[in-house]
């Protein structure tokens, strides 16, 4: 069952994102892509949200290492850098809100392919997830700024079988 | 004036009280309530002059506090700041009473734009 939208549009619209992401969120001047995989890497920290529509359940996954997490969370936070680190709460709850935010941009990109989509609520989880079989992934390694992550789209089609 | 930003995110509440002071609304009163069903009840309790909500939140999300509000008769002053910015969401915050929707990520230039109107 096909919604006109495959997992390279969805990850294309969130590296489009990523450009407003980094420029107006975190203030960031520029970002760089570093390449495309098919397979999330390994990392401490992740944060995902749910974008599910009619015909479509994606999940948009935000990685990095541990330092990479403690940075994305003070740079949104515009914080100086003789302050001190983030509790793992903080860091938690901030790196889920560069998700939700880049969520939404991706949405609104993509609007046009499926517009039944609706945003879930962010989650973060110390560690990987385990792939199954009913989901096909792409993900993308960038820089932000100097802050590396790694933009991951899983999606599951509706009609898939587990 | 007193303002009620409501997010279920400490961090965003945190960037939004931020905001409003470079935007040049530091002189105002904020408070703050992490989801829909806490904001409604502190609303009720103290009606503020704005209420600057998120669209998703657990327990009562941003839309269903507004309902909500709209169906108690308080007639508070809302916007949403949101990550959902497209037109159907939009029109679905216009048509439901609010008065803008601010969508992530934002600038205080856009604050001021969009709240100068309700707070001045």
């Amino acid at each position: 069952m096909s919604d006109g939208a495959n997992i390279q549009d969805w990850l294309d619209a969130v590296i489009e994102a990523s450009d407003e992401l980094a420029s107006v969120a975190l203030g960031l001047d520029n970002t760089e892509l570093i390449g495309i995989k098919e397979a999330p890497p390994e990392n401490d920290g992740s944060a995902y949200i749910a974008l599910v529509g009619e015909k479509t359940s994606i999940q948009l996954g935000i990685l990095s290492n541990k330092e990479g997490c403690q940075l994305m969370a003070r740079t949104l936070l515009a914080m100086e850098p003789e302050e001190e680190d983030l509790e793992e709460s903080e860091v938690a709850d901030a790196v889920s809100e560069i998700a939700n935010i880049l969520a939404g941009q991706v949405k609104t990109i993509m609007a046009q392919k499926d517009a039944s989509v609706n945003l879930g609520i962010p989650i973060f989880v110390h560690g990987g997830i385990e792939v199954t079989e009913a989901m096909n992934i792409a993900a993308a390694d960038m820089k932000l700024g100097s802050i590396p992550v790694t933009f991951l789209v899983l999606k599951t089609d509706s009609g898939a079988s587990a | 004036m007193n303002i009620l930003v409501v997010d279920d995110s400490k961090t965003m509440r945190m960037i939004v009280k931020r905001t409003l002071r470079q935007a040049g609304f530091g002189g105002h009163q904020v408070s703050e309530a992490s989801d829909g069903k806490e904001a409604f009840e502190s609303i009720k309790g103290s009606a503020p002059d704005l209420v600057l909500a998120d669209w998703n939140m657990p327990e009562m999300n941003g839309l269903e506090l507004l309902k909500a509000l709209r169906g108690d008769g308080i007639d508070v002053s809302f916007g949403f700041v949101t990550s959902e910015g497209t037109s159907e969401m939009r029109q679905m915050a216009a048509e439901n009473g609010a008065l803008f929707l601010i969508s992530k990520p934002f600038t205080a230039e856009t604050f001021q734009e969009k709240l100068t109107p309700v707070l001045s």
